[in-house]
């Protein structure tokens, strides 16, 4: 009987990336970042000290921490915070609805995709605030132009994972399924579906992220509430501090949201990252 | 197995019903456009028998295997397994591929309960079919490894008893040791003897190698190609348990590559 692989070498060969996270060498990694960050810190406190900023465009960093601290005790923060993460999400729901079953027609048809390819790739191109005006003159400029702007947004990223998912199912893998007795729907459920879905989980991680590059230019239409409408009424009254907090804010809950979902991604799709 | 009809009964092709064959194929042709793939096939495949379609890459015997399968609907003729038409793939006929065509985001013991489990198989018995397929092909402490997880050769072996699995009548295989190096195929090759001798099953075995069809096989079909058509019956009645050291091993190596030297030279002119 043949040796198996061992385990360790071939989990290295085949996802370096997980390897490194998880293993000794990540912690090395998040010392780094730890020492880069208050590198970064330092520097810009220094700068500040020595008086090479302005400090009315860029704030020390004790200022940011002070603003936020206050934005947090009078609870604006947490309110904008928990305003945009709704429009994240809902945006990001309108889009996985939408993007998945035409993604998945797409993929698994030569008609639909001949039909709606050209269309797709013309809207692709397309950044999502160039259609912040006809978002407005459609869904006038309350809640819904902003989710549509956010969904819009998320759309390509979980449509081209989920076309790209049904298309890549393996022939040899119907027919191993055919000779078992698979049928028409259990071809469907046990092998395409199997395929696909490990690709339209990345792609909704993707789509999540771009939700949230998309947030800002989406709050930018006359909103009263927001990350985006804070930094925004922050330049007004020019209180840089408070945009620098509103920056950080979007920057590490994206940041967070997105470790969130690819350590997800990694528990449901175990077999992937074996 | 039918015991009247033992190895030196040659089963000379189109010759009866067809009936009692495990395989019968009857007149088939297939065509590609205008390519001719497989030029006009009679064959019987006797129940229990251990076949081997041997040839150059072209010569048909993939194309003839899938007939057998149901994938490829032939141009001419029909194919029959136990008397009734193939018409498309079934339970009935497990396969083997050279690439596993295990699923990835299935454990090795969650792949052999497949088909049983698309027949409705519950708990317990699925558990049985489990231990016994795993033990059949020395899988048992890699019941729950994914495929990803093992090397080529015990990728195979699961591949196998996921086929076996599924209680089909015929084994049909396509190349399967083709991607494995050649001490694992040797061991693979011994092992599959042993399950096929426990198990009882019709064996087709498609392979382009010619010591490994003269160690494995009851019959070996001949095969050449442009067109691709059958050029040879060869009735291996080499005693089993079989020696790959033994002279009549390598005399029956001999005699198969003269007959693909003579094939050869014949079109050449």
């Amino acid at each position: 009987m043949e040796k198996p692989a061992p385990p360790a070498a071939k989990g290295n060969a085949q996802a370096p990336a997980a390897m490194f996270a998880r293993s000794g060498a990540g912690r090395g990694q998040a010392g780094l970042a730890a020492l880069s960050l208050s590198l970064v810190l330092i520097l810009w406190t220094a700068a500040g000290h020595f008086g090479l900023l302005n400090p009315a465009l860029v704030p020390s960093p004790q200022d940011v921490a002070r603003s936020a601290a206050a934005s947090l005790r009078d609870g604006s923060l947490l309110h904008n915070t928990a305003v945009s993460f709704g429009r994240v999400l809902l945006g990001f729901l309108v889009a996985l609805v939408v993007a998945i079953p035409v993604g998945m027609l797409m993929g698994m048809s030569r008609l639909v995709q001949g039909m709606t390819e050209p269309l797709i790739e013309l809207l692709r191109p397309v950044p999502p605030i160039a259609l912040i005006p006809l978002a407005i003159l459609w869904f006038g400029i309350g809640e819904a132009s902003k989710v549509a702007i956010i969904a819009y947004g998320a759309f390509f990223p979980i449509f081209v994972s989920t076309v790209a998912g049904f298309r890549d199912v393996d022939p040899v893998h119907i027919r191993a399924a055919r000779t078992l007795g698979a049928g028409r729907y259990e071809l469907f459920r046990d092998v395409v579906l199997p395929t696909a879905y490990p690709q339209i989980v990345t792609g909704a991680r993707l789509g999540m992220s771009m939700a949230f590059i998309v947030l800002v230019a989406a709050e930018l239409i006359a909103s009263s509430a927001g990350l985006g409408y804070m930094i925004n009424y922050a330049r007004i009254t020019f209180k840089t501090d408070e945009i620098f907090v509103g920056i950080c804010t979007i920057g590490v809950l994206g940041f967070v949201l997105n470790k969130g979902l690819l350590e997800l991604e990694r528990r449901i799709v175990r077999w992937k990252y074996l | 197995m039918i015991l009247g009809k033992e190895q030196g009964d040659h089963a000379a092709p189109s010759a009866g019903s067809g009936a009692g064959a495990a395989i019968s194929i009857r007149g088939v042709e297939v065509r590609y456009g205008q390519l001719l793939a497989l030029q006009t096939v009679d064959l019987d495949i006797r129940q229990g028998e251990f076949v081997c379609l041997l040839g150059p890459s072209g010569c048909g015997k993939t194309t003839l295997l899938n007939v057998m399968s149901g994938f490829v609907r032939p141009t001419a003729g029909a194919a029959f397994t136990h008397g009734r038409a193939i018409a498309e793939p079934g339970p009935d006929r497990g396969m083997v591929f050279q690439e596993y065509g295990l699923f990835p985001w299935l454990t090795v013991e969650k792949n052999i309960q497949y088909g049983p489990r698309l027949k409705g198989a519950g708990g317990d018995e699925l558990e049985r079919v489990a231990d016994r397929y795993c033990k059949l092909v020395g899988l048992e402490r890699f019941r729950k490894s994914y495929p990803g997880q093992l090397s080529g050769g015990m990728r195979q072996r699961a591949a196998i008893a996921r086929a076996l699995a599924n209680q089909p009548d015929i084994l049909l295989m396509d190349e399967p040791f083709g991607a494995l190096d050649a001490m694992t195929r040797q061991v693979l090759q011994e092992e599959l003897l042993n399950i096929w001798e426990a198990e009882r099953k019709t064996l087709v075995f498609v392979t382009h190698g010619i010591a490994e069809a003269v160690f494995l096989a009851d019959r070996i079909i001949v095969m050449s190609a442009h067109p691709g058509r059958i050029e040879h019956i060869v009735d291996n009645g080499i005693p089993r348990p079989r020696d790959r050291t033994a002279d009549a091993h390598f005399e029956l190596c001999r005699r198969i590559e003269l007959l693909f030297q003579r094939a050869g030279g014949q079109r050449d002119h």
